[in-house]
């Protein structure tokens, strides 16, 4: 069990406040209503009976006496100087006396049966149901204090746990049955536990094979250079060492524009392209690399789509996806690229097959992680385009999926809604 | 000639050590997958192997281990700079090296030259015997008997052996140990012999009063104890 927290206090406190108020608030009506109206306070009829009597003489103050409408157990009685009763009923042993002079020179001894200014008496409430009241408040304070205390003190032992990196930390068991807000919290804080475990654990991995991708061609240049060392002659080595490190280069740039595209997304500038234009500039550019493994880059367009968007980033997704397809398909072979838009025009499907191998379907899932990439194609790229393709797709609200075909070979589809 | 198996997936690379290692006086074979690397480390064809801890598929570590099972064939695997855990393992293993990637082939060739001159001591006798308690050493054939039984330790495991037993009873120190049974000096951090000395305690199992029968001397090195 934990040490009752300050919240723990502050709540106890105003439940007990509020309470004991309404407790006491409760008991000061009762007495009232008991004296019901027009039946002002012994203190207060004791005091204008002496006025009257001063001023007005014995006759005044017997008629206030009489009209007094007095509880049970309290009387005012008026006695002269012989014990003679005067007005009001006869007191038989007063617990209050004081002598008044009155207006006709008699002196005149006024006797009540409680003493005033004292609210308490038998017809008032006792201090014991007080008592009882204000423990009994408390104890039920105290239990609602710590209901609703207790799981936000598991909640927060949670939280600095995974602010201290322990993502494993979760808290809904610990509530057990209970069913009501704080347990949707405490769910939602195991939720983000695991979310940033997931997101730690995929950024350690992609740092990882970053690290492992840099030291490829670095490993490379070092056996290059150890033989240039061994045979000044060797001039290919140095071509060698430049090809490395231009490699590297080219996959911290690719890894930059990662980096960009994991952003949110309204931090790319957009302007409004004809996408449909830009496949072709793309189809053209592949054209050349393809003519190399005799293979051909088809293209059915269709009309100009113009959206918002970043050019930029959308050519080097349809770059990737496309390089990527002419790089599998088999030689003697066409890639084709596909557009269309759907009927009213609000999104335009970009279809790239290539006639290759295709993927397993276990991992077609995962050719859009970074690094991911098939055994047969160690050291051609860096695994990185199709993540970046991935990554830009959805930056601009689309989304990108990849299938084998029927007839061999892997398809690409890119949906991208049109964007004014 | 010293025969080598490269077991790295990157065929760039092996392609320029293949052509550096013949340069150095080595016969050096490639290939490029975990499984490949094991029937050819097994083959019995090669005097080393080095091999990569990063491959597709079955990991370097996992071909070590297999290698192990059936062969002493001295292994120095390559592995990333900084990854501790896979040097450990591999080490503990029974991999008689490592090399971080990237590092110079020069570094990788001195490696290799260290451990042939363990493995193919020259101009020893071979007659020589060194017993101490239960333990049989023939340097000249690189076999060790134990308590009777042919003890079955790696290159480097023997040579840490035969360098404790030279000196059985005394307390010999770390740098030399590195010295004159790994071939290079002691650097920071450098637990290598503490992973090898660990395998070597494992296989020769514990004395009859529970004791090790290699006793770390802190601050200091490693004892055998004689009897």
């Amino acid at each position: 069990m934990m040490k009752p927290s300050r919240l723990f206090w502050k709540l106890f406190l105003a439940f007990w406040l509020a309470t004991s108020l309404t407790f006491f608030v409760g008991i000061g009506i009762i007495t009232l209503s008991r004296q019901g109206p027009g039946n002002p306070h012994l203190d207060t009829i004791l005091e204008s009976e002496e006025q009257l009597l001063r001023q007005f003489g014995v006759e005044a103050g017997r008629q206030l006496l009489q009209v007094w409408h007095h509880p049970d157990g309290e009387a005012i009685a008026v006695y002269d100087s012989h014990g003679q009763l005067l007005a009001g009923l006869p007191i038989v042993d007063p617990v209050f006396e004081r002598t008044v002079l009155s207006k006709e020179g008699l002196s005149l001894s006024l006797r009540s049966s409680r003493v005033p200014g004292n609210g308490g008496g038998e017809g008032g409430p006792g201090l014991m149901p007080l008592l009882i009241g204000t423990v009994m408040s408390a104890l039920f304070s105290s239990f609602m204090a710590f209901y609703l205390a207790w799981p936000l003190a598991y909640l927060r032992r949670a939280m600095s746990d995974v602010a201290q990196g322990r993502f494993e930390t979760r808290v809904k068991p610990i509530m057990g049955s209970r069913r009501d807000e704080i347990v949707d919290l405490a769910e939602d804080c195991d939720r983000m536990a695991n979310q940033l475990k997931l997101l730690v654990d995929a950024q350690q991995h992609l740092l990882h094979d970053i690290s492992h991708e840099l030291r490829s061609p670095l490993t490379r240049m070092q056996a290059a250079i150890g033989l240039l060392h061994q045979n000044p002659a060797r001039a290919d080595m140095v071509e060698r060492i430049e090809r490395e490190s231009l490699r590297m280069d080219t996959l911290i740039e690719a890894l930059l524009t990662l980096a960009r595209v994991q952003g949110r997304p309204e931090s790319i500038a957009r302007e409004p392209v004809d996408i449909i234009e830009l496949l072709a500039l793309i189809v053209e550019d592949a054209r050349f690399e393809a003519g190399i493994k005799g293979c051909r880059v088809d293209l059915q367009g269709c009309a100009p789509f113009v959206s918002r968007v970043s050019g930029e980033l959308l050519y080097r997704c349809f770059e990737n996806v496309i390089r990527n397809a002419v790089r599998h398909t088999h030689p003697e072979t066409a890639v084709l690229v596909v557009a269309g838009t759907n009927p009213d025009g609000s999104s335009l499907t970009v279809r790239i097959a290539d006639q290759g191998p295709g993927v397993e379907e276990s991992r077609l899932q995962r050719i859009f992680d970074p690094f991911e990439r098939g055994a047969s194609e160690a050291g051609s790229g860096f695994g990185l385009g199709l993540a970046i393709a991935s990554r830009a797709v959805e930056m601009h609200g689309g989304t990108i999926l990849a299938r084998n075909q029927a007839g061999g070979g892997l398809c690409v589809e890119i949906h991208l809604p049109r964007q004014a | 000639m010293i025969r080598v198996l490269l077991v790295d997936d990157d065929q760039e690379l092996t392609g320029l050590l293949s052509e550096y290692l013949e340069r150095e006086g080595f016969e050096a074979t490639a290939v490029h997958t975990g499984e490949e690397g094991e029937v050819q480390a097994l083959s019995g064809h090669y005097s080393i192997v080095v091999l990569d801890v990063m491959l597709p598929r079955l990991s370097g570590i996992e071909v070590l281990r297999r290698i192990r099972a059936r062969s002493q064939v001295p292994v120095v695997l390559l592995t990333a700079r900084g990854d501790n855990i896979d040097r450990i393992t591999g080490l503990e293993l029974g991999a008689d090296d490592y090399v971080p990637k990237p590092s110079s082939p020069g570094e990788l060739v001195a490696r290799l030259r260290a451990i042939m001159r363990r493995v193919q001591p020259v101009g020893q006798v071979t007659s020589e015997v060194i017993k101490t308690g239960p333990l049989v050493l023939w340097p000249g054939k690189r076999q060790a008997l134990w308590q009777g039984v042919e003890l079955g330790v790696t290159s480097t495991e023997f040579s840490l052996l035969e360098e404790l037993a030279r000196s059985a009873g005394q307390v010999v120190s770390k740098q030399d140990l590195s010295l004159n049974a790994l071939g290079c000096p002691l650097t920071r951090y450098d637990r290598r012999i503490d992973v090898h000395i660990s395998s070597i305690r494992q296989k020769l199992g514990p004395r009859a009063d529970a004791k090790a029968w290699i006793q770390s001397v802190r601050g200091l090195g490693y004892l055998l104890i004689a009897e």
